[in-house]
C-alpha cells in the first residue's frame, strides 16, 4: 500500500518542553485513519505541524512525494492538503453562500480577481450551493454564518474544507460539543462527503473512532504508541494502560 | 440549479431609504455649482476631497479590518506628482491636460502604497498601525530636506493651465473637475468590494487564519488592498493639489492622517457612505465654526469623543438603525431616539461652548490688559452677545447640569 501522507521522525519543542518526539506515521492513500490519545498527548500539535500552522524543529512530512515541511499554510492547502479546525473557523460575517463561494474561488485560483465582479462567476456560485447542499445548508445560504447554530457550523466547517476538492483531509475533533444524535449524523455527513478521500481525524469519542476509521494510531506523550485495526487497537494491552483504561476509569 | 443568491448585506440602511438618499445626494451635487457662492463652492470642493480620502482610508479598515494612522504620506505623495506635473505641464515638457493630471497622484499614491503596504501589511493590528504611523513621520521628516522634490518651508506652487477652451480660472470649474474624479473614485471603491479580490480581502478582516488554510496568500490580498486604498488617496491628494495650485511638505503631518480617521469614525465605518457624512459633516463645520471661533478644534474633538463613546457605529450606524425601526413599524421610538439625541447634542452643545468660549476669552491677551485697565480681578467676559462675570457659579452649575443631562439623554438614545 502506498502511504499518501508520511511523518517521519517528527520532533517539536516548544523551548525546553519537547512536546512531539519522533513520531513517524504513515496514511494511506483512500483510507479513514484515527489520531486518538489522551489530552496533552499532542494531537492538535501534529495537525498543525501538518497543515503548516507551526514549524517542525525536527523530522519530515511527505504528501505524496513532495517535503510539506517548511512550506506555509497556504502552499499546503495548494497541494491539496486541507484541515477544519477543532475551534469553528468560518467567516462569522459572511453568509453561508459567501463563505463556499470564497473557498470555491480559492480552489480555482480566482479569488483575487479584481476585474470582474463575484457576482458575475455563475458557475462557482452554483458549485457552493451544490456545497452548501451536499452539508444540508441549502436553506441556509443567505444567512451570515455567525447566525448558525452549532451542528451547522460545523457542518460548514467540513464544507469549507472540502470546497478546497483535497486528497487528503484532516478533520479536528469534528464532533466536539455535539450532542449524540449530531454526532451521529455527522459522522454520516464525513463518511458520504469525504469519499475517495484520504482522512485523517482527531477525534475523542471512541464510538465515532469505531464507526468511521479503518486504522488507528494512538499517540501518547507526543509517540505513535500503535497503529492497527480499530479491533486490534481495543485489544492492545498497552494501548489499554495508556489510554483506553484510562478513559474507562474516568 | 439556480445560483441567484444575493451577496451579504452589510450593516447598512434598508435599500430603498439607501437609493433615495444617494440620489438625494447626487442631485445636490449636481446643482450645487448653480446655487451657492465661490466660497461655498470652496468648501464643497475640499468636502468632496475629504470624502474621497475617507473612503480611500475605510476600504482597508472596513475590509481587512486594517488601521492606517499614515495615510497622509499616500495622499501627499499625491499632491507632490501632481504639482510636479503641473509644473512640467507649465514649462511645456509634459503634454497632458489638467483633467488627466490626477492620474499622476493615483499612480505616485498606487506604487509608495505597494511599496509601503507589503512591507506594512507583514503584521496586523496595532503594529500595523504603528508602522504605517512611522512610515508617514518618515516621509514628513524627509519634507524639510529635498528642496526640488518638496520645495521646503514654502512648499511648490503650480498653475493650473487651460484645456479645450476651459481656463479652470474660477471655483466652479475646479469643482466640476473635482466631483467627477470623486465619483469615479467613489465608484470604483464601491465595484472593489464587488469583485472577488475585494470579498477575499472582507475575508481577511473575518478570519486571516482560515482563509491562510483555504489557500490563499492573505498576505499578497492585504497588500493588493492597502496598494488600491493608498492609489485612492493619492487620487484625494492629486484633486487637492489641483485645487489649490500649491502643496508643501506639512501634508505629511499628523493632522491630515487623522482627518480620515475621524470622518471614518463619526459617520460610520460599517457603511460605504458613512465615511462621506463624516467628512462632509466636518468639512463644512470646520468652514463655518472656524470663521466663528478658534477653538473649532476642539469642538471636533470633542464631537469625534463623544460620537466613538456613544455611538460606535458613527452617525451613519446612528441613521441607519433609526430606519430600520421605522421599517419595522416602530416609526414613535425612532422618532423619539432622534428627538432625545437632538436634544442630548444641543444641550452638551451649548455646555462646552460655553465653557469653551470663556475659558479662551479669561486665558486672552485682551482679558488681561482689561484686568489692568479696569483693576478687577476678574472683569466681566463679553462673549456670545453676553456679559457675565467668568466666576458666576450659577452660569457654570447650568452649565454643568446641561452638559451632564445632555450626555444621559444621548446615552438613553444610543440604548437599543
Amino acid at each position: 500500500m502506498t502511504a499518501t501522507l508520511e511523518l517521519k521522525g517528527v520532533v517539536k519543542r516548544f523551548g525546553p518542553a519537547e512536546i512531539i518526539r519522533g513520531v513517524d506515521l504513515r496514511v494511506l492513500r483512500g483510507e479513514r485513519h484515527a489520531l486518538i490519545g489522551p489530552n496533552g498527548a499532542g494531537k492538535s500539535t501534529l495537525f498543525h505541524l501538518v497543515s503548516g500552522h507551526l514549524r517542525l524543529s525536527g523530522g519530515e512530512i511527505r504528501l505524496g512525494g513532495t517535503r510539506l515541511d517548511g512550506r506555509s499554510p497556504a502552499a499546503i492547502a495548494r497541494l491539496g492538503l486541507a484541515r477544519s479546525f477543532q475551534i469553528t473557523s468560518i467567516f462569522g460575517g459572511m453568509s453561508v453562500f459567501e463563505n463556499l463561494r470564497l473557498a470555491v474561488l480559492a480552489r480555482r485560483r480566482r479569488a483575487t480577481v479584481a476585474w470582474r465582479l463575484a457576482s458575475a462567476m455563475t458557475d462557482a456560485a452554483e458549485e457552493a450551493v451544490a456545497r452548501a447542499e451536499a452539508v444540508r445548508l441549502r436553506p441556509r445560504l443567505d444567512t451570515p454564518a455567525a447566525d448558525l447554530a452549532y451542528a451547522e457550523q460545523r457542518a460548514l466547517e467540513l464544507a469549507l474544507t472540502l470546497a478546497l476538492d483535497p486528497g487528503v483531509v484532516l478533520l479536528d475533533e469534528p464532533t466536539a460539543g455535539m450532542s449524540a444524535e449530531e454526532a451521529a449524523a455527522t459522522v454520516d455527513l464525513i463518511r458520504r462527503t469525504t469519499e475517495g478521500r484520504t482522512l485523517l481525524v482527531v477525534e475523542h469519542d471512541m464510538d465515532i473512532v469505531f464507526r468511521l476509521c479503518d486504522r488507528i494510531s494512538v499517540l501518547v506523550n507526543g509517540r505513535v504508541v500503535a497503529t492497527d485495526a480499530p479491533a486490534a487497537i481495543a485489544s492492545n494491552p498497552d494501548v489499554r494502560t495508556a489510554y483506553l483504561g484510562d478513559a474507562v476509569d474516568a | 440549479m439556480t445560483a441567484s443568491v444575493a451577496e451579504t448585506p452589510m450593516a447598512a440602511p434598508p435599500s430603498r431609504s439607501r437609493a433615495i438618499g444617494v440620489a438625494l445626494g447626487s442631485l445636490l451635487l449636481l446643482v450645487l455649482p448653480a446655487l451657492a457662492t465661490d466660497r461655498y463652492l470652496e468648501t464643497a470642493t475640499r468636502g468632496l476631497i475629504a470624502s474621497l480620502f475617507a473612503l480611500a482610508f475605510n476600504l482597508l479598515w472596513r475590509h481587512c479590518r486594517l488601521l492606517s494612522f499614515g495615510h497622509a504620506a499616500y495622499f501627499g505623495a499625491g499632491m507632490f506628482a501632481t504639482i510636479h506635473a503641473m509644473r512640467a505641464a507649465e514649462a511645456g515638457s509634459l503634454d497632458l491636460p489638467l483633467p488627466l493630471m490626477p492620474l499622476m497622484g493615483l499612480l505616485a499614491g498606487a506604487v509608495l502604497g505597494l511599496v509601503c503596504g507589503a512591507l506594512a501589511t507583514i503584521r496586523t493590528g496595532t503594529y500595523f498601525a504603528m508602522i504605517t504611523l512611522a512610515i508617514s513621520e518618515l516621509v514628513h521628516s524627509f519634507g524639510p530636506q529635498f528642496g526640488s522634490l518638496f520645495g521646503g518651508e514654502s512648499g511648490l506652487s503650480a498653475m493650473r493651465m487651460p484645456w479645450a477652451g476651459f481656463a479652470f480660472g474660477d471655483a466652479r470649474q475646479v469643482y466640476v473637475l473635482v466631483l467627477a474624479w470623486a465619483l469615479a473614485g467613489a465608484a470604483a471603491l464601491w465595484l472593489f468590494g464587488m469583485t472577488p479580490l475585494g470579498r477575499t480581502a472582507f475575508a481577511v478582516g473575518e478570519n486571516e487564519t482560515r482563509l491562510r488554510f483555504l489557500g490563499m496568500r492573505t498576505h499578497a490580498v492585504k497588500t493588493a488592498t492597502f496598494c488600491a486604498s493608498a492609489a485612492a488617496s493619492g487620487l484625494a491628494g492629486a484633486l487637492l493639489a489641483v485645487a489649490n495650485e500649491n502643496v508643501d511638505y506639512s501634508i505629511f503631518g499628523g493632522g491630515a492622517s487623522a482627518a480620515p480617521v475621524m470622518h471614518t469614525f463619526i459617520g460610520g465605518a460599517g457603511t460605504f457612505l458613512g465615511p462621506v457624512l463624516g467628512a462632509v459633516l466636518l468639512t463644512g463645520f470646520g468652514s463655518i465654526v472656524g470663521q466663528a471661533t478658534r477653538l473649532w478644534l476642539l469642538y471636533q474633538g470633542i464631537f469625534f469623543v463623544l460620537v466613538v463613546m456613544l455611538a460606535p457605529g458613527g452617525l451613519a450606524g446612528l441613521v441607519a438603525a433609526g430606519l430600520r425601526r421605522s421599517a419595522d413599524g416602530q416609526a414613535a421610538k425612532a422618532l423619539r431616539a432622534t428627538a432625545l439625541v437632538l436634544a442630548g447634542a444641543l444641550l452638551v452643545t451649548c455646555a462646552v461652548v460655553f465653557a469653551g468660549e470663556t475659558l479662551s476669552e479669561v486665558l486672552s491677551d485682551a482679558y488681561s490688559a482689561a484686568r489692568a485697565t479696569t483693576g478687577m480681578r476678574f472683569p466681566p467676559v463679553e462673549r456670545l452677545g453676553l456679559a457675565y462675570s467668568p466666576l458666576s457659579l450659577p452660569l457654570w452649575a447650568a452649565a454643568a447640569a446641561a452638559f451632564l443631562g445632555g450626555v444621559l439623554l444621548l446615552r438613553r438614545a444610543m440604548r437599543p
